[in-house]
């Protein structure tokens, strides 16, 4: 195996199981599964639409994520600067590459599962009506790579700082402005001082507008090369701080 | 050969390492030692391949560092400055890991583990979490992270740092050990350990090279043979001089 699998595989067993051994991670688990289902039944109306779809639990998860995914994220690299062992990841014969990747998938396999979680109210819903299976497992699948977007860039918030909570609140930032930016409200406020193609673009990259097809059941490609970009853009930026830090910088 | 060539680090506009060169053959023990914020850690960290130089550098057994990183990390091991370590795992564990992201196989690492764990003479706390452990414990717990892939080329950073005397006894004599056939850089403050661990030693002050000679025609330049006034005299200079950016942390 090359050096940048056995690195890889190394570090993400190690992030999993320290998350494994963390009550933190329960402590968000446990956190999104009621807020979101909460949320779902209170706010969104599941039963009063009357019918059997979950379009209302999905409709809160980007704005539950622009919370929790930096949670996350925050000690991910903030930690490994703050106590001196990015020193010891550093002096490994593995690529930033390998380091960078690890940690995201091990973060982003933990919402996975936080979402997975979220399933026996699927199944529940299913002995009330028909439901579309499909179009639950695309919205699913839309919730994951959602996730993966606020994670690279809570990612990202980490690796550019050694504190968490400066970490935490610059991913929040991001995070939010990146959410907001498809809000109705926002777009006309914006549009009142931006020229009206800007407030478009902005509402465009919004990570609601490449949600919502998702939650309707339908794989658009923009929207998961939207993803897919963010998350690459968040781990490449994530590996230029990481070296940047190689580079004697703080 | 390890071979230090013009390396030259750079900190806010003050030189942290100036043009700083010399070779350790194989066998030899070199003490590396100067006042704080000298430029000994950041030589190391360049050594290492943690930190980038802004000129010149690092050939570890004719790989060089910054063209062939990962082949020239893997000749090296590592004790970074504090002995910075995953609080969260067991000893075993923590050394598993550093031995499977250098792409050793279970077998392999289940022997270098319990190699490692006998000559730091850690074997008794090898499953208890790193957190619980003593100071001195956890220095040697570094050190077998170090020296647990069995490299040719040691780099520590005040191995010693922190343990009572009976400890320090033991390491040293650990190092002895591992000295024939084997490159050991040492950075400490303890000039006694370098009069009697090291066939070399070499001072830096101020990011330059000012002494390299042996332990003993280092002493002898003072009529009395103190080495430590020999120390004072070329060092004063420099001492109680600010700590650098970055000589800490990265």
């Amino acid at each position: 195996m090359t050096a940048f699998w056995t690195g890889f595989r190394a570090l993400y067993w190690r992030e999993l199981r320290q998350d494994a051994g963390n009550p933190l991670a329960y402590v968000f688990g446990a956190s999104f599964v009621s807020a979101s289902v909460l949320l779902a039944f209170q706010v969104g109306g599941l039963f009063e639409a009357g019918r059997a779809e979950l379009v209302a639990f999905f409709q809160f998860h980007p704005w539950l994520f622009v919370v929790l995914m930096p949670a996350l994220s925050m000690r991910a690299w903030s930690d490994e600067a703050r106590t001196g062992t990015l020193e010891t990841l550093l002096s490994l014969p593995v690529p930033t590459s390998a380091l960078v990747l690890a940690k995201f998938m091990a973060a982003w396999t933990l919402a996975c599962l936080m979402l997975a979680l979220t399933t026996p109210l699927w199944l529940g819903l299913s002995l009330l009506g028909p439901v579309d299976h499909g179009a639950t497992l695309t919205a699913y699948l839309g919730s994951c790579l959602l996730a993966g977007a606020y994670l690279a860039i809570g990612m990202a918030a980490s690796a550019a700082s050694r504190s968490q909570v400066l970490s935490f609140v610059l991913a929040l930032s991001f995070s939010f402005l990146a959410t907001a930016a498809g809000l109705p409200l926002v777009g006309s406020t914006l549009a009142g001082f931006l020229p009206l193609p800007l407030t478009e673009a902005l509402a465009a990259l919004s990570m609601l507008d490449a949600f919502a097809g998702f939650e309707r059941g339908v794989i658009e490609a923009r929207a998961l090369s939207y993803f897919l970009a963010v998350m690459a853009l968040g781990l490449a930026l994530t590996g230029l701080w990481v070296d940047h830090k190689r580079g004697g910088q703080a | 050969m390890l071979k230090l060539d013009g390396l030259t680090k750079t900190y806010a506009g003050q030189r942290g390492v100036n043009s700083v060169s010399f070779e350790v053959a194989p066998g030899e023990v070199v003490g590396f030692v100067g006042p704080n914020g000298a430029g000994k850690t950041t030589t190391l960290r360049m050594i290492a391949g943690t930190l980038e130089p802004d000129h010149g550098s690092v050939h570890v057994l004719g790989h060089d560092m910054w063209s062939n990183r990962k082949a020239a990390q893997a000749l090296l091991g590592y004790l970074p400055e504090h002995a910075p370590l995953y609080e969260d795992m067991t000893p075993r564990t923590y050394l598993d890991f550093l031995l499977a992201a250098r792409g050793l196989v279970r077998n392999q690492r289940t022997a270098l583990v319990s190699q490692a764990a006998k000559r730091t003479q850690i074997e008794d706390v090898l499953d208890r979490r790193i957190e619980s452990l003593s100071k001195g414990y956890r220095r040697r717990v570094a050190l077998a992270g170090a020296l647990a892939h069995d490299p040719p080329v040691l780099i520590l950073d005040e191995p010693s740092d922190g343990l009572d005397p009976n400890q320090k006894r033991v390491t040293r004599a650990l190092i002895r050990d591992l000295s024939p056939g084997r490159i050991i850089l040492i950075s400490t403050h303890q000039l006694d350990e370098v009069a009697t661990l090291c066939s070399r030693l070499i001072l830096i002050a101020d990011g330059h090279v000012r002494a390299d000679q042996s332990p003993a025609d280092f002493a002898a330049q003072d009529p009395k043979g103190q080495i430590e006034d020999v120390f004072y005299r070329l060092t004063v200079a420099s001492t109680d001089g600010p700590e650098k950016p970055g000589e800490a942390h990265i």
